[in-house]
């Protein structure tokens, strides 16, 4: 740059007026052989320099106005040329000429718009003009486009190779591309008028033609097959040639026309249908479904609605079913596959979606509260999980299968129901040693106390923690008492009586061999324990007895306290009868009677002989020791003591009991509420109650009514003078 | 982060010969130059030296209508964003020619021209100022004209003024308006 330092004199500029009369005719004949020239594809014989120069000044001196006048009027004299050679095309040539001619002006519109930039920068956007090359694109679209000849014909051309191509032709896909490009420069407007909305109502008229066509035919796992295919032809084919924006309009189209329109006739489609894939396990169909109707409204709320309706039915058939209400555990176990089976579907094809997770919650709460037998079968499948021999080897499994039961719990509406059996349940596991392991026991409390609060399970934990207590007591009282010599070794498990299911006090005369031990332990236990009171509960314990019969045969038996008390006779007698054996023992008659036919009446365990033979038990009976007894096993069971779904009358029993513990847990929740909101209306106090006790069990309103009516009497609350239906608090 | 030193080398290519791709010949003198660095700055360039036209495929163009001094300084400018202060004495000529040449110098230019005004260069800077649209260049002119009367006289009795009335004869209205108003303002004082 240095050497080019000379300090040259420059003259002051000066305004040079333009006086040539003819100067707008001749810079304008320049520009107009430069145009001609470049539409003839002679471009680089023109020097840019000196058309840019030729326009500048003209837009200088004001000729702004003129200048555009004779450019539009010139370029629309080019197009006109251009527009006769097109409609002169032939057939399949047609598209081949416009894109050419297309691609000519567009060169043409670049070179005229770099030369006239001047008047682009200063001109037009003063005298709100349109810019140069916007310009030639909307004479393009009104001369060419949008002329009588072409306008109709280039529309049919491709709407034409659109059908062809979507009845398996092969058509010439980057054409197509251009043609749409084209219209899409000239303007979304132009896009959209003159082919998008066309396009679409004729796709809309083919693909209702076609859903009906296939809707007679197929199974609704093939429609929606077909369905899926020409969505994604279609977004294929948009993806090619046409403008990305229209993707989402002929999606929406397909979707109408093929799935919305004919959705519940898919969807209840039968022997195909919904139900139909539900009941087989058709993952694949039910995954189509779900994804292909995610985009119809209302599409996913009426699958929801129908597989609803279904699994309340078949629930409610299960539930009510005479036959499989013979068996609690199978029952239960139907249950669990149900729910297995609706999980796996929900996860595998439904993409785990929260609200029909929740839609087959309901569905399963509903049908499962039918049965009002549920709470007590529920507690007696666990009890058969928890028992010792079960099928399942290891600590993990049973823990699955625990967590799946819990899900079951959650749907009964009457865990307080299902509160009572377990315990009853878990009395009998706990007394009769049938607990197979300790942690799983404790692992299900866990649950429930998670599921539901400390209360519910404070006094389970105390049932474990007698039966710990008392082994220490029975090992501190053998360690202790020196002297028992031939006594029959006992073993006493102390009851808390508040935490173990109620059980009446019956009669019975211990065998003397037993007497004396079991009255040295009370003595041994209330010596530390003063206070308490120890009471033999003889309906509930077991018996080891020695037994050496008249042919020779020996045997462990292994009965029941009863039936102790009642074979233990025959070592002094031979023969007795129901009335002395009665009279003896003091067991109560029903028991007895009970007791009896499980020693006499049952084959391989009858260590007793009836006479007469005959099936009942009546008060004439003589009984004898069966010295032809035997038995394949040393050991022999008679007096297993084992869970049983109740019978009807014992069932009336544990309900009744269970609806008077409710009413003042009831009476409780009244007064809580009324508590705190002094006064209320008398369906406020249901709703409230309804949802303070909800998670234990549902309450009655008639109940809630008259737990209401005594408490107004026991004055704790009253009714408001003027207004009968409005209670208050009385402190 | 280190300062950023692209323009800085861009500037360094200014009539660098070994990187040129085209050369300017201007009444006699002949500069080389970078067509993408030329292209970069302005669309013109970029039309004429990447477009189809002769120009494209052209090892030499002519320039007849610029001075050399002031193709020099438009190209210092086009390469280095800065206009050049070599020319102080002349700057406001400079600056004239400038603002024929490139747009985008206006703004330097203008405020070159304001600040070198004298009666000499009133009445052509108010003609380019109303052809090239710098609308603050006359704003300040005017002032300047009917600041003094005495100035006023010696302006408008100039060749150039009658050139200016003639071709924008809008331009008598705008200064006779701004006399009255400072007129009047004279007379509140």
């Amino acid at each position: 740059m240095s050497s080019r330092k000379k300090t040259q004199r420059i003259e002051p500029f000066r305004h040079r007026v333009e006086t040539d009369p003819r100067f707008f005719e001749k810079a304008w004949r320049k520009l107009d052989d430069a145009i001609r020239e470049i539409y003839n594809h002679n471009a680089s014989g023109l020097s840019f320099e000196e058309l840019y120069r030729t326009a500048y000044n003209l837009v200088l001196h004001k000729h702004g106005p003129k200048l555009y006048d004779k450019l539009t009027e010139n370029m629309e004299d080019h197009l006109q040329e251009m527009r006769i050679s097109i409609e002169a095309a032939q057939g399949g040539l047609f598209l081949v000429e416009l894109q050419r001619k297309w691609d000519d002006h567009n060169k043409a519109l670049q070179m005229i718009r770099d030369i006239l930039m001047y008047m682009d920068r200063v001109f037009i956007p003063t005298n709100k003009k349109t810019p140069v090359f916007d310009l030639g694109l909307d004479l393009w679209r009104d001369t060419i486009v949008r002329s009588p000849k072409i306008h109709g014909r280039l529309l049919d051309t491709l709407l034409d190779l659109i059908h062809r191509e979507r009845t398996g032709e092969v058509i010439n896909r980057s054409l197509m591309r251009s043609t749409t490009k084209m219209l899409m420069d000239l303007g979304s407007s132009v896009y959209q008028d003159d082919f998008e909305k066309p396009f679409l109502e004729v796709s809309a008229s083919f693909y209702s033609g076609e859903s009906q066509k296939f809707i007679e035919c197929c199974s609704c796992g093939e429609y929606l097959k077909k369905a899926q295919q020409r969505l994604d032809e279609e977004a294929e084919r948009v993806s090619q040639y046409m403008d990305a924006k229209t993707d989402e309009k002929i999606t929406a189209v397909v979707v109408k026309e093929m799935l919305a329109n004919h959705m519940q006739r898919l969807i209840l489609m039968e022997n195909s249908g919904l139900v139909n894939m539900l009941v087989e396990d058709k993952y694949e169909d039910l995954t189509m479904m779900y994804s292909l109707f995610q985009r119809v409204p209302d599409g996913h709320s009426t699958i929801k609605s129908v597989m609803n309706s279904h699994v309340k039915e078949t629930g409610k058939d299960m539930v009510m079913d005479p036959e499989r209400l013979k068996d609690p555990v199978d029952f239960v176990q139907r249950l669990l596959n149900e729910k297995d089976k609706y999980d796996s579907i929900v996860t595998t094809s439904f993409s785990n979606d929260k609200s029909f997770q929740n839609a087959l919650n309901s569905s399963f709460e509903h049908f499962i509260n039918l049965n009002n037998r549920c709470p007590e079968f529920i507690s007696l499948y666990v009890d058969d999980k928890l028992r010792k021999g079960m099928k399942e080897a290891n600590e993990e499994d049973v823990e699955t299968v625990l967590d799946k039961v819990m899900m079951l719990f959650r749907y009964l509406q009457e865990k307080d129901l299902f509160e009572k059996y377990y315990k009853q349940h878990l009395a009998k596991r706990l007394l009769s040693g049938k607990a197979a392991s300790d942690d799983s026991e404790r692992s299900m409390l866990v649950k429930l106390k998670t599921e539901c609060g400390y209360q519910f399970t404070s006094k389970l934990e105390g049932m474990f923690n007698d039966l710990k207590t008392s082994h220490d007591t029975t090992h501190r009282f053998y360690a202790g008492t020196p002297d028992l010599g031939d006594a029959p070794t006992i073993s006493v498990q102390i009851l808390t009586t508040g935490s173990w299911p109620t059980q009446p006090c019956n009669t019975c005369n211990l065998p003397p061999e037993i007497l004396g031990v079991s009255e040295m332990f009370r003595g041994f236990y209330l010596g530390t324990h003063n206070g308490r009171r120890l009471t033999w509960q003889t309906n509930m314990g077991t018996a080891d007895i020695k037994a050496v019969f008249g042919n020779g045969s020996k045997h462990e038996l292994n009965v029941s306290t009863y039936q102790m008390c009642v074979l233990m006779l025959f070592n002094s007698a031979d023969c007795l009868s129901y009335r002395d054996i009665e009279q003896t023992t003091a067991i109560p008659s029903a028991d007895l009677k009970r007791c009896l036919q499980s020693l006499a009446l049952v084959k391989g365990k009858n260590v007793l002989r009836k006479e007469p033979m005959s099936r009942d038990i009546s008060d004439d009976d003589n009984f004898y020791v069966n010295d032809k007894f035997t038995s394949k096993l040393f050991k022999v069971k008679i007096g297993t003591v084992a869970t049983q779904k109740e019978s009807e009358p014992e069932k009336m029993e544990t309900r009744q009991r269970v609806e008077e513990d409710r009413k003042p847990q009831i009476e409780a929740a009244i007064v809580r509420i009324m508590k705190s909101r002094r006064v209320l209306d008398h369906n406020s106090i249901v709703t409230e109650v309804t949802k303070q006790l909800q998670p234990r069990f549902m309450p009655n309103p008639v109940v809630i009514k008259k737990r209401v009516e005594s408490l107004i009497e026991r004055e704790f609350l009253e009714r408001d003078k003027t207004d009968r239906k409005l209670y208050r608090y009385l402190a | 982060m280190p300062p950023p030193v692209l323009g800085r080398h861009l500037g360094e290519l200014l009539f660098d010969d070994e990187t040129a791709d085209v050369r300017f010949g201007v009444r006699g003198e002949t500069f080389p130059a970078q067509r993408c660095v030329l292209a970069a700055q302005s669309p013109v360039f970029r039309a004429e030296l990447l477009g189809s036209m002769k120009e494209h495929a052209a090892r030499t163009i002519r320039v007849d209508d610029m001075k050399v001094p002031v193709f020099a300084a438009l190209f210092y400018f086009i390469y280095t964003d800065e206009l050049s202060e070599i020319y102080d004495e002349r700057v406001a000529t400079m600056a004239a020619h400038l603002l024929v040449a490139a747009d985008r110098l206006k703004k330097s230019c203008e405020d070159k021209i304001v600040r070198h005004l004298d009666v000499g260069t009133a009445a052509t800077s108010l003609a380019l100022a109303e052809l090239h649209g710098c609308p603050r260049l006359k704003e300040v002119i005017l002032w300047f004209l009917v600041a003094s009367p005495e100035k006023s006289k010696t302006i408008m009795a100039s060749e150039e003024y009658q050139h200016v009335i003639t071709d924008f004869p809008s331009i008598a209205t705008e200064i006779v308006l701004a006399m009255l108003s400072a007129n009047s303002t004279k007379q509140a004082n």
